[in-house]
């Protein structure tokens, strides 16, 4: 019991000291590390899933870049189909539509070859008539009035006819 | 100027049937200090911390990965880190407010003769010995829950043989040691402290106790560490051994097949 006294040591300190620590934890814990411990946890929780959310975006960056990637690959393999076949056609169109154009051309030149041929042939005619005619009153002048008109003339005509 | 020292912490007066000591008054204000700033951190939690709540977190964090890592399960280091976080920043902030400088240019005059009103908390032997039975107590639940409680008593009685019951009784001994060891160990290094302190204060008062008080405040944390981590490892220790001998049984087994 001295000992006890020489180091104060008193049930009713000891019991104050024991109430004192105990409520001191259980305070500290209920309103201190508890929600304090729980905030950190769900803090990390939301870092972590921030960082997943983050690679995920990135991962679906990455592939919309592949996918645009090969959109444009695609895409411009097409234009140089689109392209190629183009100018194919309109090499093709080019030469029909020369080909058109020289047979038109030929055409209008055979037509306007027959027209002319036709005109000659008329002008001719026509330029035979009149020479006949010409021949005829030219003999009448030169010959005199008593021939009868139509006799000669026929004659006339039948030389030119032999003439031809 | 005389030198008294005691091993007893002084009566400052009497609260009702209640003789407050030094100590036991600044074990409340320290309590209520605790309190205080524990609270104020945790209703100014922000998100995005401050340096001050990052400090606190990375102290209480780190002394959660602390206990994990010897409890080596998450429930019940959860259980046990409030008691032993507690313990340990109450013995440390206790052993460092000696520290605040001034206090011991202050007595009070009684019947008794002159008392200082400050002293370390942890330099009363009743406050050291609550922390101890607290701490002794857990370990002797935890072990009961563990065993059972037959399994409890079982490792202390042990008649299977007499080398059995003398190991029985080491243990027992041992445990009853664990009280001793923890608390004289806190008690005297503090007490020690505060009485090297006072003497070389009294040879002499200038530059020489410096050395002396940067070793104190070294004892003054590693005492609160060491404190709250030996509670925590007996508490482990109790709470693993069934699992040990169920492993040694098995493989007792297996070798046995």
């Amino acid at each position: 019991m001295k000992l006890f006294e020489a180091l104060g040591l008193n049930w009713k300190i000891l019991l104050a000291q024991l109430i004192n620590f105990g409520l001191l934890v259980w305070i500290l814990h209920r309103f201190g590390y508890g929600p304090i411990i729980k905030f950190i946890d769900e803090r990390r929780k939301k870092i972590e899933k921030g960082l997943k959310n983050a690679k995920e975006v990135e991962e679906k960056m990455e592939k919309a870049k592949e996918v645009e990637k090969e959109i444009i690959v695609s895409a411009k393999k097409e234009a140089q189909k689109i392209v190629s076949a183009s100018t194919e056609l309109a090499k093709r169109n080019q030469e029909e539509i020369i080909k058109k154009a020289e047979e038109e051309a030929q055409r209008i030149l055979d037509s306007s070859q027959k027209k002319a041929i036709q005109e000659k042939g008329r002008i001719i005619s026509e330029a035979k008539g009149e020479v006949a005619e010409l021949v005829v009153f030219a003999t009448e002048k030169i010959i005199s009035k008593n021939i009868d008109k139509f006799e000669d003339r026929e004659a006339i005509n039948e030389l030119i006819a032999d003439e031809k | 100027m005389e030198l008294d020292i005691s091993l007893a912490p002084e009566i400052l007066f009497n609260f009702g049937f209640l003789p407050v000591t030094n100590t036991l008054l600044w074990s409340f204000v320290l309590s209520i200090f605790l309190i205080v700033i524990t609270l104020a951190m945790r209703f100014s939690l922000k998100t995005i911390p401050g340096r001050w709540q990052l400090l606190f977190e990375v102290i209480l964090d780190e002394g959660m990965k602390l206990v994990e890592s010897i409890m080596k399960d998450e429930k019940k280091a959860k259980r046990v880190f409030p008691l032993v976080f507690t313990m340990f920043i109450f013995i440390v902030f206790a052993n460092l407010i000696p520290f605040i400088p001034g206090q011991s240019a202050l007595s009070i005059h009684t019947q008794n003769g002159d008392i200082s009103p400050f002293r370390a908390i942890m330099s009363d032997y009743g406050m050291v010995f609550v922390l101890t039975a607290i701490s002794i107590i857990t370990i002797q639940i935890v072990a009961i829950i563990a065993h059972g409680p037959f399994g409890y008593l079982g490792k202390f009685i042990n008649l299977k043989s007499p080398l059995a019951f003398v190991l029985g009784l080491m243990d027992l001994i041992g445990e009853l040691s664990k009280i001793l060891s923890l608390s004289f160990r806190l008690f005297g290094n503090i007490f020690a402290g505060e009485v090297l302190g006072l003497v070389m204060l009294f040879l002499a008062p200038f530059i020489v106790p410096l050395p002396f008080a940067l070793l104190g405040l070294i004892t003054a944390i590693i005492q609160g560490f060491v404190f709250s981590l030996l509670t925590l490892i007996f508490i482990s220790m109790a709470g693993e051994i069934e699992v040990k001998e169920e492993k040694k049984s098995k493989a007792c087994v297996n070798f046995n097949n």
